[in-house]
């Protein structure tokens, strides 16, 4: 890639970090975040990580900014009681403590740098990472290594990020559930709504083939249960929260989020029944099939069906318990001219 | 399929939807309001990404990959439109009127509305 190109990059990815810091608004702020999510979503395609990159684009500037914005109407409503105004605080750029910030965080990528540079940037280091891109396609039978080693090598790991997912969802639920605006507001015009009814079932469309193609391309099921709470997103935001609920109800993406921890926990329990070890593959019974066909990869498609369905179930619902207190009335008038 | 024709006419797609892409961007920092530099940000965006996707589509060497650009054009051609309409919809509702407008046909309706 070309070098040029890296840089300036790089460049705007500082630029708009600093810019997200020091802007007095925080919508502003929110949307330079968005921004630098779409930017280091680039970067990680040239540096060749087409996963992260996926997860990147999608978590930072779908999600992320999806959840700021909604967070931060809620916070605004709270107040809108008593003074509707902005408050703009005089602010000056460096005060004592964040000068002291600064240099903690100077200092630290100071030493993250020097920690870096003998460990060299091209080169692999260490016995796993040669064993896993030597051995991974004959071990596991899976195409993307990435997704070999997060569902077989450190299968355990992905477990405890599934709990992580699991425990912030369940926070999250338990903090919004007292609400007592449960009102919807009837979603943006007709026109939105009309057009959304096209896109709608090309994101699902998306996430599906990424969650299941991805023992084969770059993706799987966090990716791919991302995109498929996007698309939850969608019908909060175009149609209301109560389309939402109508058409998926909060149950089912309970019940569908709980099933997908049992799947995975029962994949793994497999393994440690005919003695392999817990989350166990190959060695376990389940047939690994030939590289780079569909069926190929042993347990890996079906765990990332399992994270998929957690995923996406476990972001929506968390989408939707924040968004149903944010439409009060004052929202609009509803309709649209016919 | 990369004949010198064929590159010819990609690269003066391209060539005109970075020509479109940055008017739109100037567009967007020299017009005086939300609703001016709205259609600065739609239309023109839309095009010069829509000749880019054109140009990169006979760049591409099988069908497939073509196909998935184009199908990135479409995406591109539904969402980006009534991302603005919505913007320009809610900045409507939020009280940010166009200053020299003269007809007002949506505001007429929403009064309609008001006094049913």
């Amino acid at each position: 890639m070309n070098p040029a190109l890296t840089g300036f990059i790089f460049l705007l990815l500082i630029a708009t970090a600093v810019s997200a810091c020091l802007m007095k608004d925080i919508l502003s702020s929110v949307i330079a975040l968005s921004v630098f999510g779409v930017l280091l979503s680039i970067v990680f395609s040239i540096l060749q990580a087409p996963d992260v990159a996926l997860t990147q684009a999608v978590i930072n500037s779908g999600m992320i900014t999806s959840i700021f914005l909604v967070a931060y109407s809620q916070t605004m409503k709270v107040r809108s009681g008593e003074d509707n105004t902005r408050v703009i605080k005089t602010y000056y750029p460096f005060r004592t403590d964040e000068m002291v910030i600064l240099f903690i965080c100077i200092g630290l990528g100071f030493f993250l740098w020097k920690g870096i540079v003998p460990m060299g940037f091209s080169s692999l280091s260490g016995d796993a990472a040669n064993h896993y891109i030597n051995f991974a396609g004959v071990e596991t039978g899976a195409s993307n290594i990435v997704a070999a080693v997060l569902f077989d090598y450190r299968g355990f790991d992905t477990l405890g990020e599934i709990a992580v997912i699991f425990t912030t969802v369940t926070g999250i639920s338990i903090l919004f559930e007292g609400s007592r605006y449960h009102r919807s507001s009837s979603g943006l015009s007709f026109i939105v709504r009309r057009s959304m009814a096209f896109v709608i079932p090309l994101i699902i469309l998306y996430a599906s083939s990424i969650v299941l193609m991805g023992h084969l391309s770059p993706g799987g099921g966090f990716q791919g249960g991302t995109v498929l709470a996007t698309a939850s997103i969608c019908f909060c935001v175009v149609y209301g929260s109560s389309f939402e609920a109508a058409r998926i109800h909060p149950w089912i993406k309970e019940t569908l989020e709980s099933t997908g921890c049992l799947f995975f926990a029962g994949l793994g329990l497999i393994g440690l029944c005919t003695g392999a070890g817990f989350l166990a593959n190959g060695a376990a019974g389940f047939p690994l099939g030939t590289q780079g066909t569909f069926i190929s990869g042993g347990s890996i498609p079906l765990l990332n069906m399992a994270v998929g369905m957690k995923v996406g179930a476990g972001l929506s619902s968390l989408f939707y318990s924040m968004v149903k207190i944010l439409e009060a009335p004052f929202e609009g008038i509803p309709g649209e001219v016919e | 399929m990369n004949g010198p024709v064929v590159r010819l006419i990609s690269f003066s797609l391209m060539t005109l939807g970075v020509f479109f892409s940055l008017a739109s961007a100037i567009g967007i920092v020299r017009f005086p309001d939300v609703y001016t530099r709205l259609h600065a940000g739609t239309k023109a965006l839309t095009g010069g990404a829509l000749f880019i996707l054109f140009g990169a589509a006979l760049q591409c060497g099988s069908w497939q990959a073509a196909a998935k650009i184009l199908l990135i054009a479409g995406f591109f051609l539904v969402t980006n439109p009534i991302a603005t309409h919505a913007i320009a919809r809610a900045c409507y509702r939020h009280g940010i009127l166009p200053e020299p407008a003269h007809l007002d046909h949506y505001g007429k309706t929403l009064k309609r509305r008001d006094l049913k």
